[in-house]
């Protein structure tokens, strides 16, 4: 192929253009997602205007993660919002791990469709720096996934959260924004850790050990979380309800 | 103490024009009742033109001018009306006091300094009223007396202090409202204006006319006859509508609402205040009743919002039966105001939000909007939601309270709403085998039980023993065996 003579200023325009981009990129704020080996590999954590998805199977510390950054914001006084579509949400374990409820708005979408628009016009209110999209693991379908409209959604989320200048977070099975996405983590099982009484004996689930790597955004594509311990918790948080 | 009066003048033909807005431009006159010998109360100015007058019977009007569309004030309609006008000025001050239908009187005193001028508030008042449809007259003036004369004696007439009397003198007597047999007796003395009136000695007139006459004295002088005494505030606004003919169809009542929506939305801005609470009282062709009740979620003046609610719940339970009439009941909520912190992190509007969380009501319902909640109970998996309103932030926390961001402090679970029945395996007490809809397995690790035994004194006593369950694929359960069902349910998955 020939390339016109022409072409090798728009290509000089293009790369710069291109290091433009990552410069901004690179310099957009960020909020700390509560694991400290996350915000490492994620650049100082997520990127604020971006959409960022944590996507894994049950038991892998995707709701984990995504409440730790829950519970940082509502520390630092910021009022949240959780669009619940999977309806799974247990304040009473999400208080313990130290996020302020009052500062949390909980909103029950029936579906990815409903949540999708109930973020948008949370989004549009503005002050809310982190929304949550849960779409737990029902959303395989393509039905759940939003269907024939899953690309104009996820479109106008992305639009909606770049305006806010917020994070949303979406929490489902495998990714669902996509190439919109401006942080993709996907995580395994990496196991569980136990809270150990003096005899040796398991006594209470102390952790989530997450295996995490970044697919999309973040420092390098592809980094590995190292086994992060999602844990260990001081006290079993059900103490309380025993006997 | 200063006074001002509003003053409506044909009430009844404005309330009806106000709630019915295509009778605007229409050759109308209000009859009292709606016989043909009724009498004709108010007159519009097109009908009047076409020879129509106030004093007529229906049936003369009909005759006179066939055109001329002769037509009852509905009871709703009116009462919407004086509503609206105590609301204007309850927007001026809070002692308010609803005199005659079409007449309001409040307390002008110390408004001065926030309008500027009596002419100033004046005006207010006037394009206050004209925002909620009613064309009225100012007056304003030491005393109630005076200033209800000065409302029907111009548009916009302020009496200066100590300008009473003078004011007075030149007006006809007809103004001052004497009763018809005061007015008769005044007559035939050959009096025309109050000043006539007021140079009569007092003792002489009492003699004569009696207190009515002594009352109307002391008017005519342009001396305090009436003490002000405010009404207390109202809670409920109400603004109704009854139609000529019945409607079957969702979208021309939802427009028919939003109308009557529209003007308490009004209202309530005038108060500084929003829809908490609207009752749709829809009266069925046929005589029926049916109440249509919308909750807010937070205070808002979005009618919009207020409107999808509306939608939301007659399309989940339509009423089956032409609606004749409406009317809307709203208990007014203050629209939160919150100052944000100057060093705290960034806050949503207030006003905003409120309107949000109506929407967001509207689209997935009200009582799955809200702040999380943990009730005062051991019972396991207890929830609750209480109404979102965070208090605004007093500025950035002390690092020392932020978490750990190496550690959570403890697993989360994703819950299971109701708990899903599970197949487990226990041996000497112990799950080995743990399964729920198709995930779990052999179990490789337990920690429990966790035994809990409550509300036994109630209807939803409750006995079990939970344990959190890791199996072979890597799921994290918690089960539970119920004692009294001697069933395995799982609550949750932990992730």
């Amino acid at each position: 192929m020939i390339v016109p003579h022409a072409s090798a200023p728009a290509l000089e325009g293009l790369r710069e253009a291109s290091e433009r981009w990552v410069r901004r990129e690179r310099a957009r704020p960020r909020l700390t997602s509560g694991v400290a080996a996350l915000d490492t590999l994620l650049g100082g954590g997520w990127p604020q205007g971006k959409v960022g998805e944590l996507a894994g199977p049950d038991s892998s510390g995707r709701s984990g993660v995504a409440i730790a950054t829950v519970a940082a914001a509502t520390v630092r006084g910021e009022v949240v919002a959780w669009l619940d579509a999977a309806d799974a949400l247990d304040p009473a374990s999400v208080a313990a791990v130290g996020v302020d409820l009052r500062r949390v708005l909980w909103v029950r979408p029936r579906g990815v469709e409903e949540a999708a628009r109930a973020a948008e016009l949370v989004l549009e209110v503005g002050g809310f720096t982190v929304v949550v999209l849960d779409f737990g693991s029902g959303v395989s379908s393509a039905q759940g996934r939003g269907g024939r409209g899953r690309g104009a959604l996820r479109l106008r989320l992305a639009r909606a959260v770049e305006r806010a200048g917020a994070v949303a977070l979406v929490l489902a099975e495998r990714p669902w924004v996509g190439t919109l996405a401006g942080v993709t983590v996907v995580l395994g099982r990496g196991g569980v850790r136990w809270g150990e009484g003096a005899d040796g004996e398991p006594r209470w689930l102390a952790g989530i050990t997450l295996e995490a790597h970044v697919e999309r955004g973040g420092i390098e594509r592809g980094a590995r979380v190292p086994r992060v311990h999602a844990g260990p918790g001081d006290q079993p948080h059900r103490a309380a309800a025993a006997g | 103490m200063r006074t001002a009066s509003l003053w409506v003048p044909d009430f009844p033909l404005q309330a009806l024009r106000r709630s019915t807005p295509e009778l605007a431009e229409a050759p109308l006159a209000v009859a009292a009742g709606p016989l043909p010998r009724d009498l004709i109360v108010c007159v519009a100015a097109e009908a009047a033109e076409l020879g129509v007058r106030a004093g007529m019977t229906a049936a003369q009007a009909r005759q006179v001018a066939p055109a001329t569309l002769v037509r009852v004030t509905p009871e709703a309609a009116a009462a919407a009306a004086d509503e609206a006008l105590a609301d204007v000025a309850g927007g001026f001050s809070p002692r308010v006091r609803r005199h005659t239908p079409g007449e309001v009187l409040l307390d002008a005193g110390g408004l001065v300094p926030r309008f500027g001028s009596e002419q100033a508030i004046a005006h207010e008042l006037l394009r206050a009223c004209r925002r909620v449809g009613l064309e009225a007259r100012v007056g304003i003036a030491a005393g109630v007396g005076v200033a209800r004369t000065a409302a029907r004696s111009g548009e916009l007439v302020v009496v200066r202090a100590g300008e009473e009397q003078a004011f007075m003198a030149p007006l006809p007597l007809v103004l001052l409202k004497p009763p018809p047999d005061l007015a008769a007796m005044l007559a035939r003395w050959g009096l025309a204006t109050a000043g006539e009136l007021a140079r009569l000695p007092r003792r002489e007139v009492a003699l004569r006319l009696g207190p009515g006459g002594v009352a109307l004295h002391r008017l005519a002088c342009g001396e305090e006859t009436v003490a002000f005494v405010p009404d207390p505030r109202r809670e409920v606004l109400r603004e109704g509508v009854e139609l000529d003919f019945p409607l079957g169809v969702l979208e021309p009542f939802l427009f028919l609402t939003s109308g009557i929506l529209s003007r308490l939305e009004q209202r309530l801005e005038l108060r500084g205040e929003g829809f908490s609470e609207v009752l749709l009282e829809l009266h069925l062709e046929g005589g029926g009743h049916r109440e249509c009740r919308l909750k807010l979620v937070a205070p808002t003046r979005e009618v919009p919002a207020v409107l999808a609610l509306a939608r939301l719940q007659l399309e989940a339970s339509p009423p089956g039966t032409p609606v004749e009439g409406v009317a809307a009941l709203v208990t007014p909520g203050r629209v939160r105001l919150a100052q944000g912190s100057l060093f705290g992190p960034a806050m949503p509007a207030p006003g905003k939000l409120s309107t949000a969380l109506a929407r967001l009501a509207a689209l997935v319902g009200p009582d799955r909007v809200g702040a999380p909640a943990v009730p005062d109970t051991h019972r396991p998996g207890a929830w609750g939601v209480l109404p979102f309103a965070p208090a605004p932030s007093q500025g950035a926390s002390p690092p020392a309270a932020s978490p750990e961001p190496q550690a959570f402090t403890s697993p989360v679970l994703r819950a299971f709403r109701p708990p899903r029945q599970a197949q487990v395996v226990a041996v000497g007490g112990r799950p080995v085998v743990a399964r729920v809809d198709g995930t779990g397995g052999m179990v490789v690790g337990w920690a429990g039980p966790y035994r809990f035994v409550g509300d036994w004194w109630g209807d939803e006593s409750c006995a079990r023993e939970d344990f959190d369950v890791a199996t072979e694929d890597g799921s994290l359960l918690r089960v539970y065996f119920d004692r009294l069902e001697r069933r395995w349910f799982a609550d949750g998955i932990y992730d």
